[in-house]
């Protein structure tokens, strides 16, 4: 087991956001998790990537944060730094080594190559977004959780996106974990879990 | 990629800001070496001028202006005395030795002064080449007196204000240059008092009439003495024995410099504070370019924390950032200094005449790279300990 989470709540601003969620995530493992807006879905993300204490119940794993890829909703691209820069830093702030041929296969996939002297200022907003997930996936990590990542997508884009995650999860051996309320993607996996209201539905 | 070229490349993104930052503290910082170098070589310099010299005597009338017309060689001289009475006054007991001062005449910029060798000494002048002056009309040059060779003959020029005098008939050659030695010697041309005796005393003119309030035709005058006593204690009682009951004016030189200060309100306490107002600029420039801007970078700090980089490297990077800024420009004031205060001497007679134009090491000048060392370091360490605190687990970026 990569990771588990038992029992586990938040509060955020004295109001429960999760609540008594249990969830394990294997080697290799792939999952789904949809709701509305507002449900916890990003609370709960964060709480599996390690940088959201949960208030209660218990998160086990062996993962550091180096062996994570976070896909932000919101980006969190630097804006000073340009598209292949980004990558290094991903690398440098993981302390992996930078893979060119990595790198460069990822900018290929994600239509980036033309792209990568720009500086992420000048990026439009899917280029961003597919800019956020080359750099997570940069560095290789045993586990890629990614927050709306076709939110500013176009179908053709959606579809390439979503495969891109997949493959590079099955090639590097690592986990996926995709949050999204895009019903476009609902066909691309197999399990799912639904929240609502901060309660793991299904 | 590492954290030096992460925070050069977020200065590459904003270059004016930046710049703009660094400019700012490098001017505070030019601002404060000029004041140092000012005052400490100002002090080194009247200490060495005044040196050795116990009383002025010379004509009567501001003892500051004696003073400074005939130490310094700034400012013009009271008048002059007649040489004999004078002689009579130099017998005097308490007087272990009196050097002449003959004053007037100048060649081009630089003052010529008619003395004896012992002024050279007093200042501890060395002949570097050539000959120390023996005959009237040979002349020894200090260190810093330009487009005058050994072997050169000038015409001496009446005189000592800004616009030209009349020009002397008579020829000197130059028979020596002295060494360097830091003081007013540097910028003179000594000859004998004979040599000045003569021309003033013999001299006559074919167009006499504008220069008729010089008395070229009475008996031989001198401007003043440079008096040492066979003790210091003695310096009160002779010098009201000789204001008193003679026609010359005694004066003392470091009572009249205190008292110079004092006019231009330039005492200690005065000085002391205009260094703490400078320390102030350029803690407060550094700090407004860097505090402002280190508090944006939180958010860079908090982003690598969750990507996974060391919280002890996240903490580095404001540090490296302000350290960038501070010492780019304290490097960049320690390189303005110098021009500007050459630029200043260039066109300031009194920076010229006081080698204030150039920058010399002072211990003073440490405070400064420790006052910017300090200011960036402090400016760096509140984002470094909020970056610090702010742990991935806390939930404070996902609140942000
Ligand atoms: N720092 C916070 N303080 C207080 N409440 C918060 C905080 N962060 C999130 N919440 C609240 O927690 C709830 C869940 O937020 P979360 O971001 O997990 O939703 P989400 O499912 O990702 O929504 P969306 O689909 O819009 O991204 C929301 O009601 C939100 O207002
Ligand atoms: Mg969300």
């Amino acid at each position: 087991m990569l990771l588990s989470l038992r029992d586990v709540g938040v509060q955020l601003g004295g109001k429960p956001v999760l609540q008594a969620v249990h969830l394990s995530i294997a080697e290799k493992a792939s999952l789904l998790v949809t709701g509305p807006s507002g449900s916890g879905k990003t609370t709960l993300l964060s709480v599996i990537a390690g940088f959201l204490a949960p208030t209660r119940g218990t998160r086990e794993t062996t993962l550091t944060l180096a062996e994570t890829g976070f896909v932000f909703q919101t980006l969190h691209l630097l804006p000073y730094l340009r598209v292949q820069e980004q990558l290094r830093l991903a690398c440098y702030a993981t302390q992996k080594t930078y893979d060119a041929h990595w790198a460069d296969h990822l900018l290929t996939k994600l239509e980036l190559v033309e792209k990568t002297g720009a500086y992420a200022a000048h990026l439009s907003t899917g280029e961003a977004q597919r800019l956020a997930i080359a750099r997570a996936l940069v560095h290789k990590p045993q586990l890629i959780l990614a927050d709306e990542p076709t939110a500013a997508l176009d179908d053709v884009n959606c579809e390439a996106v979503i495969r891109l995650l997949q493959e590079t999860a099955g090639a590097t051996n690592a986990a996926l974990v995709v949050v999204t309320h895009d019903a476009r993607l609902k066909p691309y996996f197999s399990s799912s879990l639904v929240l609502k209201e901060g309660r793991a539905l299904a | 990629m590492n954290l030096f070229s992460l925070v050069l490349a977020s200065f590459r993104f904003r270059k004016v800001a930046v710049i703009l930052s660094v400019l700012l503290c490098a001017f505070a910082v030019t601002a404060a070496l000029s004041f140092i170098q000012i005052s400490t070589q100002l002090d080194k310099r009247l200490k060495k001028d005044l040196a050795g010299v116990d009383m002025v005597v010379g004509a009567k009338g501001s003892g500051l202006q004696l003073v400074l017309s005939t130490l310094l060689q700034a400012d013009i001289p009271t008048g002059n005395m007649p040489y004999a009475e004078a002689q009579k006054l130099l017998k005097r007991g308490e007087i272990k030795q009196a050097i002449p001062l003959a004053l007037g005449d100048r060649a081009g910029a630089y003052r010529i002064v008619g003395t004896n060798p012992d002024y050279i000494d007093l200042y501890k002048g060395k002949i570097e080449a050539g000959a120390v002056f023996v005959r009237p009309f040979e002349a020894v040059i200090g260190a810093d007196v330009e487009r005058l060779e050994i072997g050169d003959t000038f015409q001496g020029s009446h005189g000592l204000g800004e616009t030209e005098g009349h020009h002397h008939h008579e020829k000197y050659i130059v028979t020596g240059r002295l060494t360097y030695t830091g003081t007013v010697l540097d910028r003179l041309v000594l000859t004998s008092v004979e040599s000045v005796l003569e021309i003033h005393g013999q001299q006559h003119h074919d167009d006499g009439g504008h220069e008729e309030d010089h008395d070229h035709h009475g008996p031989p005058e001198i401007t003043a003495y440079l008096v040492k006593l066979k003790s210091p204690a003695m310096r009160m009682n002779f010098m009201q024995y000789i204001n008193r009951n003679t026609d010359f004016q005694a004066a003392l030189p470091a009572l009249e410099v205190l008292r110079m200060m004092n006019i231009f309100g330039l005492g200690q306490s005065v000085m002391l504070g205009f260094a703490l107002l400078l320390g102030a600029l350029v803690g407060l420039s550094l700090w407004a370019g860097l505090s402002a801007h280190l508090q944006g970078r939180l958010y860079d700090m908090a982003l690598l924390k969750i990507m996974g980089l060391p919280s002890y490297k996240v903490a580095l990077l404001p540090l490296i950032e302000s350290y960038l800024v501070g010492f780019t420009g304290l490097l960049l004031g320690f390189a303005f200094t110098p021009p500007l205060l050459s630029m200043a001497a260039k066109q300031i007679s009194f920076f010229r005449e006081m080698g204030l134009g150039h920058l010399t090491f002072t211990f003073e000048q440490l405070y400064i790279v420790a006052l910017v060392w300090v200011i960036a370091t402090l400016a760096a360490l509140l984002p470094a300990l909020k970056s610090h605190k702010l742990s991935p687990l806390s939930g404070e970026y996902h609140a942000a």
